[in-house]
C-alpha cells in the first residue's frame, strides 16, 4: 500500500504539496528552503499539478500573494527560511487576522547579521505570536506528514501554520519516507468550502477593511480564542489521520519522558541525536528522558505539566536566544509549572547557533553533570 | 459593526456597509444650491464624488434634486464646478441641525433591516 522513497526533508515538503494539489502557490527562493520552490516547480512544469505558480519578487510580495488567493477562497501555500521569514513579518499578522488556513513551510536558519545560511531557530522563534500554528518536524518522513495534518487542522481552526524543518541538516539530508497513496490524500484533505470569500459573487464581503477602537478588539479576540478549538480539533483529526494512514500524530514526542528524574527537551532534529545519548543512559539504569515538542503554537500547558510534573530537573535545549531574556519555550514551561506544588527545576540552554553542530558528547557532559549535581553555569553550549 | 453582528471572520464585512456610515457628520462646510441661478447643467451632478447630488426626472428631462446631506463631506467640488456660482460652500455652525433638507428627512428608519435600507436609499436615489 504504503511506498517507501528517498527524499530530502525538502523534497518530502515539496511532495505533500504535490498531493495536496494546491490551487495558488507564490515562492521566492532562499537558501536552504530552495529545493522546496524547485523541486515543487518542476511538478508544475511536468504537469503533475493544477497550481497557479507565481514567482514573485520578494517574499513579502508572495506572502501577499498567497493572503490574496486564500482570501479570494481557495487553497493556497507558500514557504520560506530566515530573513525571507522576516521579510514577510508584516503580512504574517494580517494572514492570521484575517483568518487565512495558509500552510507555510520554513526551512529553519539563522538570521542576520552576521550572516549565515545555516540552521538555527532564531528564524521562526521571532515569529512565535504572531497568530500562526507552528510545528516543528524531525525528519523528512514527520515534515512530510505535518504538512498534511496542518493543512486540514489549519482549515479546521481557520488559522495559518508554518511547517519547520531543520534547515540544511532535513532540508537537504536524503532519507527513507514512506509517501501515502495519492487517493488516500485526497480522501484525508477532502475539499476546501471556506464560509465566505471574496469572490463568492452572490454574497459580496468586504475582507480587510479598517476597523475602528469599537471593534478591533473583538475581532483580534476572536482570532485568538480560535487558537482554544485547536486542541479539541487535533485530536479529532489526529483520529482521522490514524483511521486513514494508520500513523500517530502528536502534539510532543515523549521518550522516556513521564517517568525520567531529569528531562531533556529539544525540538526537530537535534532530538534524534539527543535519543541516542538518552539511550546509553537508560542502558545504564539512569532516569533520563527526552520529551520533543512538535505543536508548539498553541503551547498545550496543561499537557506538558502532565507528563514533566514528576521529573525533578528539567533541561531545554534551545537553538535560539531571547536576547536579554530567555529562550521562548524554556519560558512557556516555567509558566506552565508557575503556582503549582509541582515544581521541577527548569534550565535554559542555548546550542547550535548559526548551525554549529551539537554532539552526541556535548549532550553526554551536559546530562552527566546533571546527575553529578553540578549545573553547568554557561547557557551557552558549544561556544568557544 | 459590533460583536454580535459580526458574524464574518476575521473583520471581514457584508457589502453595503457605506450605507450605514453617514459621513455627513465629517462636514465643516455645505454646499447651499440657490434653485434661481441653477441653470440645470448637472456638472455637479457628475463631479460629486460621493453621488450625494440626486437628479429627478421631471417632464421626461432630468433636473438637479437636493444634496443628500447624510452624506454630503463638504468638499467644495460642487461649488467649484458651478459655471453660474449657484452653489456656495457655508459653514456648518451657521446651521440650526434640526433643520435638513426633504431627503435628508425621510431618509432612514433605523428600525429597517440592511437590506431595507439599502432598497430604501436605492429608491430615492432613483427619485
Amino acid at each position: 500500500m504504503a511506498n517507501k522513497r528517498a527524499l530530502s526533508g525538502a523534497e518530502a515538503i515539496a511532495y505533500a504539496m504535490r498531493q495536496i494539489n494546491p490551487d495558488v502557490v507564490a515562492l521566492y527562493p532562499i537558501t536552504p528552503q530552495t529545493p522546496i520552490a524547485e523541486t515543487f516547480a518542476k511538478h508544475v512544469s511536468d504537469g503533475l499539478v493544477d497550481t497557479e505558480l507565481i514567482l514573485t519578487e520578494s517574499e513579502h510580495s508572495s506572502l501577499s500573494a498567497v493572503i490574496g488567493a486564500s482570501a479570494s477562497g481557495v487553497r493556497a501555500m507558500t514557504a520560506t527560511a530566515s530573513q525571507g521569514l522576516l521579510y514577510m513579518y508584516e503580512m504574517l499578522s494580517v494572514a492570521s487576522g484575517l483568518r487565512l488556513p495558509i500552510v507555510m513551510a520554513v526551512a529553519n536558519r539563522a538570521i542576520s547579521s552576521p550572516i549565515n545560511i545555516h540552521c538555527d531557530h532564531s528564524d521562526s522563534m521571532s515569529a512565535l505570536d504572531q497568530g500562526w500554528l507552528q510545528f516543528y518536524c524531525e525528519s523528512s518522513q514527520e515534515a512530510y506528514e505535518m504538512m498534511l495534518f496542518a493543512l486540514r487542522l489549519s482549515e479546521s481552526v481557520n488559522l495559518p501554520s508554518m511547517v519547520c524543518i531543520d534547515g540544511f541538516i532535513t532540508s537537504h539530508c536524503v532519507e527513507p519516507v514512506v509517501v501515502f497513496e495519492d487517493n488516500l490524500v485526497k480522501k484525508f484533505i477532502g475539499e476546501y468550502t471556506p464560509k465566505h470569500y471574496l469572490l463568492d459573487t452572490k454574497n459580496p464581503i468586504t475582507v480587510g477593511p479598517l476597523v475602528p477602537p469599537h471593534s478591533y478588539f473583538e475581532v483580534r479576540s476572536e482570532m485568538f480564542n480560535a487558537f482554544n478549538d485547536v486542541k479539541s480539533n487535533f485530536n479529532f483529526i489526529s483520529k482521522e489521520f490514524k483511521k486513514i494512514f494508520k500513523k500517530d500524530i502528536k502534539i510532543f514526542e515523549d521518550y522516556f519522558a513521564s517517568d525520567a528524574d531529569i528531562v531533556l527537551i529539544v525540538l526537530s532534529s537535534s532530538a534524534s541525536t539527543s535519543k541516542q545519548v538518552i539511550d546509553k543512559f537508560r542502558e545504564q539504569g539512569k532516569k533520563v528522558g527526552l520529551l520533543r515538542p512538535i505543536l508548539l503554537r498553541p503551547f498545550f500547558y496543561e499537557e506538558y505539566f502532565k507528563i514533566l510534573k514528576n521529573a525533578k530537573q528539567i533541561i531545554v535545549l534551545e537553538r535560539a536566544e531571547g536576547p536579554g531574556s530567555f529562550s521562548p519555550i524554556y519560558k512557556d514551561l516555567v509558566v506552565s509549572f508557575y503556582g503549582s506544588k509541582f515544581s521541577p527545576q527548569i534550565y535554559s540552554y542555548v546550542f547550535g547557533l548559526g548551525g554549529r553542530d551539537l554532539y552526541e558528547k556535548d549532550i553526554e557532559d551536559l546530562i552527566s553533570s546533571f546527575i553529578k549535581k553540578k549545573i553547568p553555569k554557561e547557557r551557552y553550549i558549544g561556544l568557544k | 459593526m459590533n460583536k454580535k453582528s459580526n458574524n464574518l471572520l476575521g473583520g471581514a464585512l457584508q457589502g453595503g456597509t457605506s450605507i450605514e456610515n453617514k459621513t455627513g457628520s465629517w462636514r465643516t462646510e455645505r454646499p447651499v444650491w440657490d434653485k434661481k441661478k441653477c441653470i440645470q447643467c448637472m456638472k455637479c451632478y457628475i463631479f460629486c464624488p460621493e453621488n450625494c447630488i440626486l437628479a429627478i426626472k421631471k417632464n421626461k428631462s432630468i433636473q438637479r434634486g437636493e444634496t443628500d446631506l447624510d452624506f454630503c463631506k463638504g468638499c467644495g467640488i460642487c461649488a467649484e464646478v458651478c459655471p453660474t456660482k449657484a452653489i456656495t460652500m457655508q459653514k456648518e455652525n451657521d446651521f440650526d441641525i434640526s433643520f435638513l433638507p426633504q431627503t435628508s428627512k425621510k431618509a432612514i428608519n433605523p428600525k429597517l433591516s440592511k437590506s431595507k435600507k439599502f432598497n430604501k436609499i436605492n429608491k430615492l436615489k432613483k427619485k
